[in-house]
């Protein structure tokens, strides 16, 4: 199986759908549980593809794992929507990504995700990785905060979450 | 059709677009360099039939039967093996390599004006600060910013003649005396420059937003950090001038990044394809 970092930076178009299979849904969830707004969720999902999509080919393979690298955007998505009050819209309309409708049945689907999904699947994680996972991806902590209050390095950290979300994305990855 | 799906089908399409426009853009050789390559194409046709004529086997029934010659390998990123040598795809001129170990890994490689081959493997500071792999860059500078221009789209300008007098003037940039070096044949001037800024003059948003560090930015798709050692090489070819920089974060990686990139610098050919 291609790693995600290969799927990043293929030339190949299709390769970035695959990238894009592995994370939707939990990039989905994510928002879905921040924000409480599926429409929203999807809006931010939208953008935080069409961001890592423009930016992919200064993402470097060695300095994080390409599903850090996503989620990182996507704190930026979600911090630029708190200001805001709205998804912002800038990277689709650069690369002429048209807005996708969210039906009734794709805003259950995203509601489901936020309720369950990140949560449920969270918590099948080990007790390491869940915490860092939790910790880092959904309550935006810094590495340096997390690695001090387990006693251990920023390094280790970096790489409970890395294993914890590629575990995560082989569960989703599973049930689609 | 759902929203996951559509959204799909429209990040596929953005991606062939994207693909599309990165084609390496056509470059026009003059008239004296076409007569030169058709002079050269028919030697190269005569070569390749004299070396077919040696290349080959005998099948079972005696006939010759040509055997693959193997040269250069295309470029594609990933681990790049020793003793091979690699030929890059997009890149403007073509350049081809050979690597002396199994430490590299070729990034960037679809783009006519930048190929990037990181060392090792990213590493953390003493203050807990991650930092990237060594790096071997070979790039174009077809435009640069202007640190004094505060917006980073205005302040976009064609790249100056005397690149190096630019690069000295840059607030946020130390440049050391330039010495004439020759690589691959091509003359050129080498010198050191270390990053250094408490605020960059030119700052690269997308830096920040993406990567959570504070860059400066000189050229379209070169962003670097506050503490990057470099070693560039300024090369007279065309249609450009080509830019071979080695980066570290520290003088002793810098050094190892040059004993590492000798064997690649010292097999590197220009202009081959």
């Amino acid at each position: 199986m291609q790693s995600d970092e290969d799927l990043l930076l293929s030339s190949d178009p299709e390769a970035f759908g695959r990238f894009y299979d592995r994370y939707v849904e939990m990039l989905l969830g994510y928002f879905a549980r921040r924000t409480h707004d599926p429409e929203a969720a999807a809006d931010l999902t939208a953008e935080t593809f069409a961001a890592a999509l423009a930016a992919r080919r200064r993402f470097r393979r060695a300095s994080t794992p390409a599903a850090a690298w996503l989620f990182g955007i996507a704190q930026h998505k979600l911090a630029d929507y708190g200001r805001r009050g709205a998804a912002e819209d800038r990277m689709r309309r650069r690369l002429g990504i048209a807005r996708a409708p969210v039906g009734e049945e794709d805003v259950e689907m995203i509601a489901l995700l936020g309720r369950d999904a990140a949560w449920r699947l969270i918590d099948e994680l080990p007790p390491e990785q869940r915490a860092a996972v939790r910790a880092h991806v959904l309550e935006d902590r810094a590495y340096s905060e997390i690695a001090l209050e387990a006693s251990t390095s920023e390094a280790v950290v970096r790489k409970r979450v890395s294993r914890g979300l590629g575990t995560l994305r082989g569960k989703l990855g599973a049930r689609r | 059709m759902t929203f996951v799906d559509e959204l799909r089908d429209e990040l596929v399409a953005a991606a062939e677009r994207e693909q599309s426009r990165r084609m390496p853009r056509p470059v026009l050789p003059a008239r004296a360099t076409l007569l030169a390559a058709g002079a050269a194409a028919v030697l190269a046709m005569i070569l390749v039939i004299a070396v077919s004529s040696l290349s080959t086997v005998p099948d079972r029934d005696g006939r010759a039967v040509a055997v693959p010659t193997p040269d250069a390998r295309p470029l594609f990123g990933g681990t790049l093996e020793p003793g091979v040598r690699y030929e890059t795809r997009a890149f403007v001129p073509a350049l081809s390599f050979v690597v002396a170990d199994d430490g590299w890994h070729a990034n960037e490689t679809e783009l006519s004006d930048s190929l990037l081959l990181e060392y090792g493997e990213a590493w953390f500071d003493p203050a807990g600060e991650r930092r990237p792999a060594g790096g071997l860059a070979f790039s174009r500078f077809t435009e640069v910013y202007d640190p004094s221009v505060r917006d980073l789209e205005d302040s976009r300008m064609a790249a100056p003649p005397d690149l190096y007098a630019w690069l000295r003037a840059h607030p946020d940039l130390r440049v050391g005396r330039a010495e004439q070096v020759t690589v691959a044949g091509v003359p050129g001037r080498q010198f050191d420059v270390e990053v250094r800024f408490d605020k960059p003059a030119r700052p690269f948003p997308e830096c920040q937003q993406l990567m959570q560090v504070t860059c400066t930015t000189l050229t379209p798709g070169v962003f670097i950090q506050d503490g990057t050692l470099l070693r560039m090489t300024i090369l007279q070819t065309e249609p450009d001038p080509l830019v071979i920089t080695l980066n570290h974060f520290t003088k002793a990686g810098l050094q190892q990044m040059e004993q590492v990139a000798s064997p690649v610098l010292e097999s590197l050919r220009i202009g081959v394809g």
